[in-house]
C-alpha cells in the first residue's frame, strides 16, 4: 500500500461514517441545549424581576453559567458523534483549528475564551453596572462571544468580551445591591464649611433611596472658585441610583437655598462624563 | 430591684415570674416586656403555608374554584362600627398597658437608677398609642412633639424637658419629622438634652423610626437597651380576644363560617380554634393590634331574611368568622408606593403635604389613591395612615423590594 492510501484511510478515520453519524441524535442534542438556553434566558430574569430583590443578582448570575454548561455539554456529547476520537485525530484537529482560529476567526475565539474566563473570574455579572471603554450602564446579557450593557440614556451597547484582555473594567457594584453615588455640589466661597457639609450629610440621611447599612460621607476640597462638595451615599437598590442622586440634589439645593448659600456660576471639570443621566 | 438597660433581661424574667390574678390559666401570666432581641414572631403552620402556596397555585391555573362553606359568603355582611366595638371592643392593646407598669415598677422606685431614660420600642400602626395612653393613665408628664409644619416653616421649637421628679414620658418620637433635616436636628436637641438628664424618662418609638434613626443618629449608642413586649401567640390572642368576646353584653355566640362550628367553645379549644388562631398569630406577626383588626374584618353578619340559620341556631345571636383574608398591594407602578408607605410606617402619620416633603415624585402619580382603595392607607382627619390589618402584606412587600427593615 503506498502514502497516498493510507492518508486516505486517516482521513476517512477523522470523520465518521456518514452512515454511522446519528444526526437524530445531534438534534436532539442541540435542540435539549437550545431549550435550556432560552429558558434560562427568559425565565429566570422574570424569577429575578419578581422575586425578592435579594435573590435578583444571585438568579441573573445563574444565566451564563446554565449556558455554559448547556453548550459544553452538547459540544461533549456530539463530537464523539461525528468525529473519531483518537490521539492522533485530536492532534490533527487540532491543527485545522490552529490554523483557521490564526487566520479567520482570532477575535471571535478570543471573545469566546474570554466569555468561558468571565463566567468565572465574574468581572462584570447580570444585573452589575460597570464601565467599559468609557460606556457605563447595566450588563443586562452576557452572551457567549459579548456582553450588552444598557446605559442611562436607553442605549444597548454590546462589548465583545476579549475587551476583558486589554481594558480595564470599572464594576460600581460587583454584585452587591447597592453602588456608592456621588451627588456634587458647587458653591461659592463665602459660607460655612462645617455648617454645610452637616446639611448635606444629614440632607442625604433623610433621602428615601437611603441605605441603612452603609455610611454617609461628604467631602470637600477648595477650588479657586468656591467650594466643591461630594455628597456620597448608598441608595437600598442600584437601580434607583440616579433618582437617588437627584434626590439628594433637589433637596440639598433646597436646604442650601434656605440658609442663603449660593451655588458657584462657574465651569467645574466634569467628572465621570460617562455617569451621567 | 433596680431596673436598667443592661440589666433588663433579668428584669422582665423577674417580672415574668410575677403572676397577677387573671381570668386564665397559667399562660396568662401577665408579662414584662423584653429587649428587643428577643422578639419572637409565631410561626406559620406548615400546612398554612403550603396552602397558601398551593392555594396561588390553584387560583393561577383555574381561576375561582367554586368552595363550598356553612354559610355562602354572599349571606355575609361586615359588622358595622357599632357592632365591632362589641364584639371586640377597643383598645386594641391587650394587656401591654398592665405589662407596662409591671416592667417598670421597680425602675420608678429607684430613686437613682443606672439608666435614667428607657426605650420602648413596638411596632408601627399602634392606633391605641399604647405608651401615651398608658402615661395618661398613670398621670405622668407627656412631653408632646413639635408640630412638623412648624419645623417646614423654620419655626424654633423649643424642647422643655421638666425638671420635677415625675416620670416623663416621650411616647412616639417618630411624631418628630424624621425624614427632614430639619427635623433630624431638632431631635438632636432633644437627644443631646436626653444625654443629661437627672429624671425618670421613657421613651417611646416605633420599630421602623428606629432602625431609621439608628442608622441617621445612632440613637443606639444613646438609648442602648430597647424594650419590647412579648409576640403574642395563638394562646395568648385566643385568650384576649375570648375576653372581648364574652364582654358583649348580647352573648353572641363566634361560629366559623366554614363549617359552623363554634370558635370559643367552653369545654375544650377546637382543633380549628387552634389553627385558627396559629394562623392569625402568624398572620399579624404576634403584634395585637394587628392581630385585633384582622380579626375585626373577618367578623361578618348574615343578612336579616336568613331565616334557615335562624332554624339551625334558635335563640342564638350567631358572629360568624370568616377565613383571615389576604391583603394584595398594587402591583403598578409601586415603587413609589412602597416610598409612601416606607414614609408612613417611619412617621406612623403623615398628611399629604408632609409625605410630598419626604417622598420624591409622588405629585404627579395616583398610587396614594390606589393604595386607599386597596384598604392599605387610609386617612383619620387630614392625616394619612397605614392600616394596621395591612402592615404584614406592606411589610412583607417593603423587604422584598430591598427597603430596608426593623428589627421586630
Amino acid at each position: 500500500m503506498d502514502d497516498s492510501d493510507k492518508t486516505k484511510e486517516q482521513a476517512a478515520k477523522l470523520i465518521n461514517d456518514l452512515q454511522d453519524i446519528n444526526f437524530v441524535k445531534i438534534v436532539v442534542i442541540l435542540f435539549a441545549a437550545w431549550l435550556i438556553i432560552f429558558l434560562a434566558q427568559k425565565l429566570l430574569p422574570i424569577l429575578a424581576r419578581n422575586g425578592p430583590s435579594k435573590l435578583r443578582l444571585t438568579i441573573l448570575n445563574v444565566v451564563p453559567i446554565v449556558r455554559l454548561l448547556a453548550v459544553s455539554f452538547a459540544i461533549l456529547r456530539i463530537f464523539p458523534i461525528v468525529f473519531n476520537v483518537t490521539f492522533q485525530n485530536f492532534l490533527v484537529i487540532a491543527g485545522g483549528a490552529s490554523v483557521a482560529i490564526g487566520f479567520a476567526f482570532k477575535d471571535y475565539v478570543s471573545s469566546l475564551i474570554a466569555g468561558v474566563v468571565a463566567t468565572f473570574e465574574r468581572p462584570y455579572r447580570p444585573g452589575d453596572w460597570v464601565e467599559i471603554d468609557g460606556d457605563y450602564g447595566e450588563v443586562k446579557v452576557v452572551g457567549m462571544r459579548a456582553l450588552s450593557l444598557v446605559t442611562p440614556s436607553d442605549d444597548v451597547i454590546t462589548i465583545p468580551h476579549k475587551k476583558l484582555w486589554e481594558q480595564n473594567i470599572s464594576n460600581s457594584n460587583d454584585g452587591q445591591r447597592t453602588l456608592m453615588c456621588v451627588t456634587h455640589f458647587y458653591l461659592t466661597p463665602d459660607h460655612s464649611p462645617a455648617l454645610v457639609r452637616d446639611l448635606l450629610r444629614v440632607v442625604a440621611m433623610t433621602s428615601a433611596y437611603l441605605e441603612y447599612d452603609k455610611p454617609v460621607l461628604v467631602m470637600l476640597e477648595n477650588q479657586p472658585w468656591g467650594t466643591h462638595y461630594k455628597v456620597k451615599a448608598y441608595p437600598f437598590d442600584m437601580r434607583d441610583q440616579f433618582a437617588f442622586v437627584s434626590d439628594i440634589t433637589v433637596r440639598g439645593k433646597a436646604a442650601l437655598a434656605e440658609l442663603g448659600i449660593e451655588e458657584a456660576a462657574v465651569l467645574a471639570p466634569l467628572e465621570n462624563a460617562s455617569r451621567t443621566l | 430591684m433596680q431596673f436598667s438597660g443592661r440589666g433588663c433581661e433579668s428584669c422582665a424574667e423577674s417580672t415574668r415570674e410575677s403572676t397577677l390574678t387573671n381570668t386564665h390559666d397559667d399562660s396568662e401570666t401577665l408579662r414584662g416586656f423584653q429587649p428587643i432581641g428577643q422578639f419572637k414572631r409565631p410561626p406559620m403552620p406548615t400546612d398554612e403555608s403550603l396552602r397558601r402556596v398551593g392555594w396561588r397555585l390553584w387560583r393561577r391555573l383555574r381561576g375561582n374554584p367554586a368552595s363550598d362553606p356553612f354559610i355562602a359568603a354572599e349571606s355575609l355582611s361586615l359588622a358595622n362600627a357599632k357592632q365591632l366595638d362589641k364584639l371586640a371592643a377597643p383598645p386594641a392593646c391587650g394587656p401591654l398597658l398592665d405589662e407596662l407598669t409591671t416592667t417598670f415598677a421597680d425602675w420608678l422606685a429607684t430613686a437613682e437608677p443606672a439608666h435614667w431614660v428607657q426605650l420602648v420600642v413596638l411596632p408601627p400602626c399602634d392606633q391605641s398609642d399604647v405608651l401615651r395612653s398608658w402615661a395618661v393613665a398613670n398621670k405622668h408628664s407627656i412631653v408632646e412633639p413639635p408640630e412638623r409644619m412648624s419645623l417646614l416653616c423654620r419655626k424654633a421649637c423649643e424642647i422643655e424637658l421638666d425638671g420635677s421628679q415625675s416620670l416623663l414620658v416621650l411616647p412616639r418620637i417618630e411624631h418628630w419629622f424624621l425624614r427632614h433635616h430639619l427635623g433630624l436636628n431638632q431631635l438632636q436637641q432633644l437627644l443631646n438634652q436626653l444625654v443629661e438628664i437627672k429624671q425618670h424618662c421613657i421613651v417611646g418609638c416605633n420599630s421602623w423610626a428606629w432602625s431609621y434613626l439608628s442608622k441617621a443618629m445612632q440613637t443606639q449608642l444613646v438609648l442602648p437597651s430597647p424594650l419590647t413586649f412579648e409576640a403574642f401567640d395563638k394562646d395568648r390572642l385566643r385568650n384576649w380576644l375570648t375576653d372581648l368576646s364574652t364582654s358583649d353584653d348580647h352573648s353572641s355566640t363566634f361560629r366559623f363560617a366554614k363549617s359552623g362550628t363554634k370558635i370559643f367553645d367552653e369545654q375544650a379549644i377546637p382543633r380549628a380554634t387552634e389553627d385558627y388562631f396559629a394562623k392569625l398569630a402568624a398572620r399579624s406577626l404576634g403584634i395585637p393590634w394587628v392581630a385585633w383588626h384582622q380579626w375585626r374584618r373577618s367578623l361578618k353578619i348574615s343578612s336579616e331574611a336568613d331565616h334557615k340559620i335562624e332554624e339551625r341556631f334558635p335563640h342564638e345571636r350567631t358572629v360568624w368568622v370568616a377565613d383571615l383574608a389576604e391583603v394584595g398591594i398594587p402591583s403598578d407602578n409601586m415603587q413609589v408606593g412602597l416610598l409612601m408607605l416606607q414614609s408612613l410606617l417611619i412617621h406612623d402619620r403623615l398628611t399629604a403635604a408632609e409625605l410630598a416633603a419626604t417622598v420624591p415624585d409622588i405629585q404627579c402619580s395616583n398610587v396614594l389613591a390606589a393604595l386607599l382603595d386597596a384598604e392599605i392607607v387610609y386617612r383619620d382627619g387630614h392625616e394619612l395612615r397605614c392600616d394596621p390589618a395591612a402592615y404584614p402584606a406592606v411589610r412583607a412587600s417593603l423587604l422584598a423590594a430591598g427597603f430596608p427593615g426593623d428589627p421586630l
